[in-house]
């Protein structure tokens, strides 16, 4: 599969700060807290949403990197200039990323301004003409193999 | 109490990546596929399932055609085994694997042995990794007959032997559906103390004893070590004909199933027949090899619970 297949899993996270951008661009990753991890956390790219700290970039997703690996470490490993922080023991997911992409256009969150984690795909990222049109229900995502059911059961759309 | 488990595949949450639909971008590293796993374990601690099957191909990755050894991967995914680990022991899962038809021990053929004996060790030293005592087994098959079922055995049983203590602890031998049956896993128990897995459709296809169900149970749960909880595997056998759309001939054509192939869900019945059988005897747990995996057990549960409820409280 190629990395821009519409069928790439995306899950839209947030990037609370600017520095927090610069590394995923520069250092090559983004951090998940494990207490606080969605249930569903692997997927294949992170698409990333910008808060009002961003200024005028705010409130939007304009970047997404591909996921090349993933490891757990302590917050003063990602932040060692923080190492008197109150969580500096916290443990994180770190995803290693692969280079910045930017979106053909990027996609504006209108109505939602707290976003947390969005699953969703890359062809859902690139047609979305606002954040609310990423979300994916449980029934999209199943799987739909003909092949798996025996009786040839065929999936319902609710 | 009679623990069930799924087998790599689950349905009933969206977006969760197994086995077969595995996304390949470029080469997956071990430590993503890792998280996957930690996807599932989730949903499966939610549901109160308490044994998972691992895919086979966790450990096999494009970076391995690449020729990037594994152990560099390996090693960087060592903070994340340690997490899973970490959860596994915290919500007491078990987890397994099950050697693909193609790693046979018992090959004539020394370089497919030699390639069975490293994938051994190599999920020995995953299953290890990921929190695993001695109930992280392995399970494979004998294979490898060619005509001469006596050879194949002797094959099996000296290369058993140079497995290191760690790998030979974990493996498991399965019953067959057409070569090696109840009686021969027993024999080759008795050679090395490999302990057997009753798959019971496979006894049922492949019985030339006649043998009753209670009665082969109790063989096969008698050897495993103690302290190590016995493992079975329950499916049910297809019935739904496969058809082919009308060709040239102009007619569509329904084939009979193939005999072992398993049907979606599991048949209660069949299932009450063996937790009848399991009265009595030391606790176990069931693999469940169903197409609908995950949705399969959940109906089960309800299923026992209707129709058989005398046995139900008999499953965990």
């Amino acid at each position: 599969m190629e990395d821009d297949d519409v069928d790439v899993r995306v899950l839209v996270v947030i990037v609370p700060r600017p520095r927090d951008l610069v590394a995923a661009r520069d250092a090559h990753w983004y951090r998940v807290p494990v207490a606080r991890a969605p249930r569903v956390l692997a997927f294949d790219q992170l698409a990333f949403y910008q808060t009002a700290a961003f200024g005028a970039d705010r409130w939007l997703v304009r970047y997404r990197a591909q996921v090349v690996q993933v490891d757990v470490v302590v917050r003063r490993e990602l932040l060692p200039d923080e190492p008197q922080h109150p969580r500096a023991d916290a443990r994180y997911y770190r995803f290693v990323l692969g280079p910045l992409i930017a979106l053909p256009v990027p996609v504006p969150s209108r109505r939602f301004r707290r976003v947390t984690f969005i699953p969703t795909t890359l062809g859902r990222l690139l047609a979305a003409r606002d954040l609310v049109d990423v979300r994916q229900s449980d029934v999209d995502s199943a799987p739909s193999w003909d092949g798996v059911w025996g009786a040839g059961i065929q999936r319902r759309r609710r | 109490m009679i623990r069930l488990g799924v087998a790599v595949r689950v349905f009933g949450r969206g977006g969760l990546c197994t086995g077969e639909e595995r996304r390949v971008v470029g080469g997956q590293h071990l430590s993503v596929r890792l998280l996957q796993v930690r996807d599932v374990l989730r949903y499966l601690v939610d549901h109160r399932i308490a044994c998972y099957r691992l895919a086979d191909d966790l450990l096999v990755s494009p970076a391995a055609v690449a020729a990037v050894p594994i152990e560099r991967e390996f090693d960087a995914s060592r903070s994340l085994l340690r997490e899973l680990g970490a959860f596994v022991c915290a919500h007491d899962l078990r987890l397994t694997v099950h050697l693909g038809m193609r790693c046979l021990l018992s090959a004539q053929d020394a370089g497919v042995a030699a390639y069975a004996a490293a994938m051994i060790m190599a999920q020995a030293r995953l299953l290890e990794a990921l929190g695993m005592g001695s109930e992280g087994t392995i399970v494979a098959h004998v294979g490898g007959a060619c005509g001469d079922p006596a050879a194949a055995l002797q094959r099996f049983a000296a290369r058993f032997e140079r497995l290191p203590v760690g790998a030979r602890g974990r493996l498991a031998i399965e019953l067959e559906s057409h070569s090696f049956g109840l009686a021969a896993l027993l024999r080759l128990h008795g050679m090395v103390g490999v302990p057997v897995v009753l798959d019971v459709l496979h006894f049922q296809l492949n019985n030339p004893e006649r043998m009753g169900l209670g009665e082969a149970l109790g063989l096969a749960l008698a050897t495993w070590p103690r302290g190590v909880r016995p493992k079975v595997h329950f499916s049910t056998q297809r019935t739904e004909g496969h058809v082919l759309p009308a060709g040239r001939t102009g007619r569509p054509q329904v084939f009979a199933p193939r005999l072992g192939h398993h049907a979606d869900f599991i048949n209660p019945f069949e299932f009450a027949a063996l937790l009848v059988a399991a009265r009595g005897v030391v606790p176990f747990d069931v693999m469940l090899e169903a197409k609908a995996a995950d949705l399969a057990l959940l109906r089960l549960r309800a299923d026992v619970q209707r129709f058989a409820p005398e046995v139900a409280g008999l499953l965990g």
